[in-house]
This record gives C-alpha cells, structure tokens and sequence, in this order.
C-alpha cells in the first residue's frame, strides 16, 4: 500500500512540528501548513489523502477552510478530521456535520487516538470508494 | 234684705272671676297640651324619618315606637309591633325572645360582652357591633346598634331608645382589607425571599460570566500548548527508545492530564447548561466511570465494592454526558480522601421499593469533612486540596439540581463521608 499523505493545517508552530513528527514516525507522508490562508491552495496542489485541520487559528477559522475544501470538486472528497481545544464534541456535532468534517479531536489528545481515528477514516473513506467503483 | 242681696252680688261676682280664672286656666292646659301633642308628633316624625333602624320601649318595655327604617330593615311593620312587649321586639332579629342591647342598659358589663361582638358603654348609653341573622328577610347582616335610655322632667327613665345601622359593607370592606394585608404580606414575603434568590443568582451568574469568557479563553490558550507537550513527549519517548526516560515522560502526560482536568472543570462550571434526556443505563455509566476512575488512581490501594439493590436493568431518565461528569467528580473525591492513598470506598445504588427515584451512594472511609466546611462544600472554589479548582462539587449540585434530584452529605472527621446522590427515575414535566 502506498504512503498516505496528510496534511496538518494549525497556527501553532511547535504543536505542528511536533505533530508531524509523530506521524511521519508512524510512517505518513506529511505536509505541515502553518497558515489557515495557505490551506486551501496547497491542498489543491498536493491533493492529500486526509487534512487534520485546527479549528481556531488567526485569520481564518477551520469550518472557513473546510467550506471552502468542501465547495471545489477536487477538494471536497478530502476527509477532514477537526482538532480544538475550544469546543468539545458534544456541542459541535451540528457544527462538525454541516461542514461535513468526520471525526473531531480535543486537545491535548493522545497522538496514539489520532492515529486511530486517521486509520478508521481512511478506512472507510477506501470502502465507499471502492464501493462507487464497483457500482 | 238689701245686706243680703249685697252678699249675694258680691258672691256672684267672685263666682264669676273664679269661673274667668278656671276659663283661662283651661285655655291655658288645652294650648299646652296640644304644644305637647305638637311636639310629640314632631318627635314621633324625627323618629319616623331616621335614616338609622330605630325604635323606642316605655319603662313597661312596650314599644312605642318603630320607624320607617326599621320595617325595611325587618319587614315588619310598625302597626304590628307597636304595644307589644316581653321581647317581642327582638324576633324579627333573633326569631327567638331575648334581650336586646336596649335591655341591657343596667346588666354588668361581661354579661353583655358575652353576647356582642364588640361593645362599649359611654355615659350616654351602650355602643355594640353583632350580626344579626334574621333581618333583611333572613340574610342577616353586621349591624352597629346604640341603645339609650330616655328621662321625664324629673331624671325619672321613661323609656329607651335603640338605633341600628347596617354596617355589613364596611365589614366586608374590612375583611377584605384584612385579607388583602395578609395576602399582601405573604405575598410580600415570598417576593423578598424570591428577590434575595435572584440576587444570588446574579451575582453568581456574574462571577460565572467573568469566569466563563475567561476560561474559555484561557482554556484554548492552554490546550494548545499542552497538546504541543504531550505530542512531543509522545515523540521522545518514540524517538529515544530509552527506557530510563519512560518513567519522566508518563509524568508529563500525567500532568498535561491533570492540567487538562482543571480547564475541563473551569469550561464546565462556567458553561451554561442544559441537560439533554434521554434513557440511560445508570449501572453502565456508573460501572464505566469506576473502572476509569481505577485506571486514574491505579497506584492506589482502594478497595471498591459495588453494592445494586435494584435491578440490572433500571433505566433513569438523564443527560449520559453530565451523568458521568457527575459520577467522575464524586469518585474523583471518594479517592482524594484517603491521605494514605489506600481504603475502603462502597458504591451503593437503592432502586428497590421506590418507584420515583434511584440513590446512588459513595461511601468512603477516608479523612471525612469538617463539620465547619459540610455547608462550604458546594460553594464555588472552596477547596481543602492543595491543587484543584474547587468546582468539582459545585458543578456535581449544579447537574443534581438539572437532574430535579437532591445531593447529601454525612461525614465525621477520620471515619470517612458518604455522599448520597437521588435522581428522579422520570423527567418530571414543567
């Protein structure tokens, strides 16, 4: 199986470094972006297998990005796991499911869960392809 | 013989001037007597046309007299009562024969206490207030009755006079007004005791909205960095693969843990809550934040005995996320009150034999509670920890009283506290 790349959009530079760090231990190609304008131009470009996007970032909020990912073709199958340490799950439900965002992490999580949640989107996000495929 | 007739003219004329004088004298009685009749039909008039209920007895207590007002009052006319006697006058009052105030003029006071209402003696005569119940054709009525006794020329009583008026609408008025003040009161006081409550209210909501834009501020200000260090020392501990290392990096993530904990107690206690209801498995959620109460305190030496007098499948009506909030913070300080990190700690739910309501009870046998800080406990930021926010109760009576249920409290110093949680099986609609 090919290297999945992932790209990891917060304003915060030492969590963005260290955050890479972890996944590209964990064997993911990974593209850091440390500002939430850059965002979407550079996901059109590399076109990443999933984006763990921080919500609250200066300039730009996450469901700004995330709009704007969902609302161009070749950006809007893109998974999109939400990370925050503004809000917490059970309040945003709503909010993560209009901008179609899958899973939301609170920080400071454990970088072993976002692991996890990366596998099981990107797992799903397989089946439905090959289920288009096969249909 | 002229001697003779001389004494005879001279009797004649006598005769004749006593016969003037008695003329005169006549003239005299019958002006003053129709003066009198005048003016007892100027008195019986003045008592006719009384706007006051009025009637008058002889000392032979014979009426004689019963005004216009009187037979409106009554309905009986004056051409009946006139003459009667023996009490016959306090029928139409009473239906029955009794002394009237009028009669009592010279009973001992107590005597006539015992019958009015209220009643006062002046020295023209006898005020009382009573309700009388057969006037107005039956309805009865309040009346202010005065009663006084009537002299001839010589101080002698010749009779008595009494008035009534109706004073049912002034008592009425009064009773209204009586109850009006105490309603008034009551009313009065229930708002005072209301104000005083929301004056708490606002000056705790006040403090809870400083608290509130500040710590959720402050909270995405911390949690940033904190995932920064725990992600970095999850990469350390990857990276190094040095084993003298792990020990130092389990207690950075304890501790980001820990700091996380508080900013969650911060947010909560400041967040403005509604509870979303559902069906919840109270024994799983209670039996989940055990087990991950244990995980949390897993150096410890506490031995935790669950107890369920119901049954398995008791389900209660709550929010699961503020029910575990709930659950988390209590066995959170059932553990922090053993100083020796070591106890008993019983977990008990009662269920059976009341169907409104389940008690979930947390029974330690830890350091107990001061008596002085039994009633600080729930206060905002009273804390006996060296580290904690002191919100953790707080936030714990705050979701009871989402919940409609009650939180109680025993405890004795060095035998340990049970806390005593009940929640209302059913929402209970509003």
């Amino acid at each position: 199986m090919s290297q999945k790349k992932i790209m990891v959009v917060d304003d915060d530079k030492e969590f963005l470094d260290e955050l890479q760090e972890t996944l590209v231990l964990s064997g993911y190609e990974v593209k850091a972006v440390n500002e939430a304008a850059e965002a979407f131009p550079i996901a059109t470009k590399i076109k990443p297998d999933l984006i763990l996007l921080d919500l609250k970032m200066k300039g730009m909020t996450g469901f700004e990005v995330a709009n704007k990912l969902k609302n161009f073709d070749n950006t809007m199958e893109i998974p999109i796991i939400a990370m925050s340490g503004f809000f917490t799950a059970e309040e945003d439900d709503t909010l993560l499911s209009f901008f179609e965002i899958h899973d939301y992490l609170r920080k400071p999580f454990n970088p072993l869960d976002i692991i996890t949640k990366i596998e099981a989107v990107l797992k799903e996000n397989r089946r439905i392809n090959n289920h288009r495929l096969q249909g | 013989m002229s001697k003779k007739i001389k004494r005879l003219r001279n009797f004649n004329a006598q005769l004749r001037s006593v016969n003037e004088k008695l003329k005169t004298e006549i003239l005299h009685r019958q002006e003053a007597e129709d003066n009198l009749k005048a003016a007892y039909h100027r008195l019986s008039d003045i008592i006719e046309f009384l706007p006051d209920a009025t009637f008058v007895i002889d000392k032979d207590k014979k009426v004689i007299a019963w005004n216009k007002a009187i037979e409106e009052m009554t309905g009986v006319k004056k051409e009946e009562m006139i003459g009667k006697g023996d009490y016959a006058y306090s029928v139409p009052f009473y239906g029955k024969l009794r002394p009237l105030l009028l009669d009592l003029l010279t009973v001992p006071q107590e005597e006539i206490e015992a019958q009015y209402s209220y009643v006062k003696r002046e020295k023209d005569g006898l005020y009382a207030e009573v309700f009388v119940p057969r006037i107005y054709g039956g309805k009865g009525a309040f009346v202010w009755a005065k009663a006084a006794p009537l002299f001839d020329n010589y101080g002698q009583i010749m009779g008595v006079v009494e008035s009534i008026r109706d004073i049912t609408d002034r008592k009425e008025a009064e009773a209204i007004l009586r109850q009006d003040k105490e309603s008034f009161e009551a009313m009065n006081k229930i708002k005072t005791e209301q104000l005083l409550l929301v004056q708490k209210e606002l000056t705790d909501a006040k403090h809870l909205s400083e608290i509130g834009s500040l710590a959720a501020t402050v909270a995405h200000e911390l949690r940033n960095p904190l995932a920064a260090i725990r992600t970095a020392a999850y990469n350390i501990g990857k990276k190094s693969r040095n084993s003298c290392l792990v020990s130092h990096l389990n207690n950075i993530e304890k501790k980001v843990i820990e700091c996380d904990q508080t900013i969650n107690n911060l947010l909560s206690y400041s967040r403005v809550k509604v509870s979303r209801f559902e069906e919840v498995k109270i024994h799983a959620i209670l039996k989940e934040c055990i087990t991950s109460a244990q995980d949390r305190y897993y150096k410890w030496k506490v031995r935790v005995i669950k107890k369920c007098n119901c049954a398995k499948s008791d389900n209660i009506y709550a929010d699961p996320f503020q029910m575990r909030e709930l659950f988390n913070n209590l066995l959170n300080n059932a553990f922090e009150s053993f100083p020796e990190k070591k106890g008993k700690l019983v977990i008990q739910v009662d269920g059976l034999g009341n169907p409104d309501s389940i008690v979930i009870s947390f029974i330690d046998n830890g350091m107990g509670i001061n008596p002085n800080d039994l009633e600080k406990l729930s206060h905002p930021f009273f804390t006996t920890k060296s580290k904690g926010t002191g919100l953790g109760l707080t936030i714990c009576r705050q979701l009871v009283n989402l919940h409609e249920g009650s939180m109680n409290f025993k405890s004795e110093i060095g035998r340990g506290t049970e806390v005593k949680v009940t929640l209302p099986r059913e929402r209970k609609l509003k």
